[in-house]
């Protein structure tokens, strides 16, 4: 059998679509392509103004910080300044009690005089004896330190606390102490 | 039909006269293009997808229309590489080539009407047998009537090279209705 398609009836033979078809399709793609044009120009004007919000922002940002920058540059040496000393006092107290002056010893000598008078009579020569021996002790150990002017109120507090140590002793314990002190070949340098 | 193609297109670069512009192309182009890409398709409905897709990227990119080629070669490529990338997607769900080609001929005794000759119907499925370059050829060739330096344009591929494949095309549809038409009818 010979087939020759040239001579056939060129038809699709899928069946014609309705009338409306067209119209419909028209119109939907007239909604997709103008209706989807309309938003478009919307959102650029949109992006656009978010572009000019974030811009806004950003000046306002970049101003802040570097106002910020530029007073932190200068406050930053006040600020280091400012927290090196407490740095350097908090160094310095670990030093200052044992960091005293002959004033201050003077000071505590008489202070410890006064706290040893309330102590039976007995007790009042080797009691002024120990704490002279501290106090001397505590002298010589960091007489030399170039901190003393740091430490004044702290050095008082420290003294005081060890004057309530003191009076809380016992004759006896303070005799004993006075024994082991006189043991002490450092402070003996010093008798 | 030069001075036509124009005024459409000055129509559709113009803001108000978009509308216009859009529904004087669809009313010249609409029937030709929705039978081109049916013929490819097979099916009513994303045929109905295609043709919309074509006419709204046209129109999106109206402005890369040049003037000295023919609008409706220009139509006629962007709605072939819509049918072509729609085929894939469809194609890409069938495991072989063999499931894909069985897929369209099933598709294509589903879309016929009763009316439908059975000669014609055949033909359409010798048609989805063809390897993709030889289909868009001898549709083009054979139902559109286009000539060869239009589908030359087309699909890029040289007036030389465009009569050989409709010649195998046509070969090989021939066969396949001399196979089957005893079988089927």
């Amino acid at each position: 059998m010979k087939i020759d398609i040239e001579k056939l009836n060129r038809k699709t033979p899928y069946p014609e679509p309705s009338d409306e078809f067209f119209k419909t399709l028209q119109d939907q793609v007239i909604l997709k392509a103008i209706g989807e044009k309309t938003p478009v120009v919307q959102k650029e004007a949109k992006v656009f103004s978010l572009n000019f919000k974030w811009m806004a922002a950003a000046a306002v940002v970049l101003i802040a910080g570097l106002t910020a920058f530029l007073g932190f540059d200068n406050s930053s040496e006040t600020q280091s300044f400012a927290s090196q000393k407490p740095i350097v006092d908090s160094v310095y107290n670990i030093n200052e009690p044992k960091s005293n002056t002959s004033e201050q010893l003077a000071n505590n000598t008489v202070t410890e005089d006064h706290h040893t008078d309330v102590i039976k009579k007995q007790n009042v020569k080797n009691h002024h004896i120990a704490s002279a021996k501290v106090n001397i002790s505590n002298a010589k150990s960091f007489n030399n330190t170039d901190r003393q002017d740091y430490a004044v109120e702290n050095k008082r507090k420290s003294e005081s606390e060890v004057e309530k140590v003191l009076v809380a002793f016992t004759p006896d314990q303070l005799k004993d102490l006075d024994r082991n002190s006189e043991q002490d070949v450092y402070l003996d340098l010093y008798n | 039909m030069k001075l036509k193609d124009e005024e459409i297109v000055k129509l559709l670069t113009a803001p108000q006269t978009v509308e216009k512009g859009l529904r004087a192309m669809m009313d010249i182009y609409q029937s030709r293009l929705y039978w081109h890409i049916r013929r490819l398709i097979v099916d009513h409905d994303q045929a109905q997808d295609v043709l919309q897709d074509t006419f709204i990227k046209a129109y999106q990119n109206i402005h890369q229309f040049k003037s000295d080629s023919k609008l409706y070669t220009w139509l006629y490529r962007i709605a072939t590489n819509e049918a072509l990338q729609q085929l894939n997607k469809m194609n890409r769900m069938r495991k072989t080539d063999e499931d894909a080609e069985y897929y369209m001929q099933n598709l294509v005794a589903d879309n016929t009407g009763k009316d439908g000759e059975e000669i014609m119907i055949l033909l359409q499925k010798a048609i989805q047998t063809l390897p993709e370059k030889q289909k868009l050829v001898f549709n083009m060739r054979y139902y559109d009537d286009l000539p060869y330096e239009e589908i030359s344009k087309i699909l890029d591929m040289s007036v030389g090279t465009l009569k050989t494949n409709y010649h195998y095309a046509k070969d090989k549809v021939e066969q396949y209705i001399k196979d089957n038409y005893s079988e089927e009818f």
